[in-house]
């Protein structure tokens, strides 16, 4: 599967829109985590336990997309865009959303 | 005497917190920007555009495909301080900016690696949005600060040899 978020892919040709296709997903990291981000808050610098919270909650999102993307029987995705907020504190939902296609390459 | 240490203590507590915000979260500070510099420099060859059209003719090989950068960077106790005295008056919060700056490059910086990795040499449409993780349960007490940067954008190969007209 393909995925994009510009509106052509190079090389292929749109043959077919199967409609927009989505994926979500809200997740918290353990409290031990919360305890040492709210340390690390006072020295300031990278959370690295939220960053991998995020980078796995976009994986699943995408791949919920594109799961839904096989269901409708298109190969491609194209403009995905992604959304994040923030539901509870040292939670995040992630969204990812994006018009599922059906490509063939340019002859 | 002691009655004295008591009024005094919470005053130490802070200035200590503080003390620990301006030199180890000065320190990190620096040294962060100066390793974001230094790998921008290793990647000044990838064009980066936020255009929605690939800029360049495109290789067939590898394939055009997604690549996303996240970072999470919060701010140090004397930076929220600032913003806390800074809200008495008004005006920007020049604390911050330099936190939402490393937060904004790193999460680039990744997006661009991700892309170099599967060996492209252009990204387009990049897309950079940032949300405070912190920001919804921590209204009364918003002294934490945390910023997620999620940064994504399309990777591709410029195709440097043949001389075809430019894809769309």
């Amino acid at each position: 599967m393909i995925v994009v978020n510009t509106e052509t892919i190079p090389n292929m040709r749109i043959v077919e829109s199967r409609g927009i296709v989505q994926g979500n997903t809200v997740r918290a990291k353990h409290i031990g985590r919360d305890i040492a981000a709210g340390l690390k808050n006072l020295v300031g610098g990278e959370l690295s336990g939220y960053t991998e919270l995020l980078t796995e909650a976009r994986r699943q999102a995408v791949l919920r997309m594109m799961g839904q993307a096989t269901e409708l029987g298109a190969n491609a995705i194209v403009n995905v865009r992604f959304s994040t907020s923030a539901v509870t504190s040292g939670a995040a939902e992630l969204y990812a959303y994006g018009t599922a296609v059906v490509v063939e390459p340019v002859a | 005497m002691e009655q004295m240490i008591g009024i005094l203590f919470p005053f130490l507590i802070i200035g200590l917190l503080l003390m620990l915000g301006l030199v180890i979260g000065g320190a990190n500070e620096r040294s962060h920007f100066a390793a974001i510099r230094q790998r921008e420099a290793q990647l000044s060859y990838m064009q980066v555009t936020n255009l929605k059209s690939f800029f360049a003719p495109v290789a067939a090989e590898p394939n055009a495909q997604m690549v996303v950068g996240h970072a999470v960077i919060t701010a140090d106790y004397l930076k929220s301080f600032f913003a806390g005295f800074r809200k008495l008056f008004g005006g920007e919060l020049g604390s911050f900016n330099p936190l939402l700056e490393r937060a904004r490059r790193e999460a680039i910086l990744r997006m661009m690696e991700e892309a170099a990795r599967s060996r492209c040499n252009a990204v387009c449409n990049l897309r950079v949005e940032a949300t405070n993780i912190y920001g919804i349960q921590n209204k009364k007490n918003n002294q934490m600060v945390a910023i997620a940067v999620l940064a994504s954008g399309t990777a591709y190969r410029i195709e440097t040899h043949s001389p075809r007209p430019m894809a769309s």
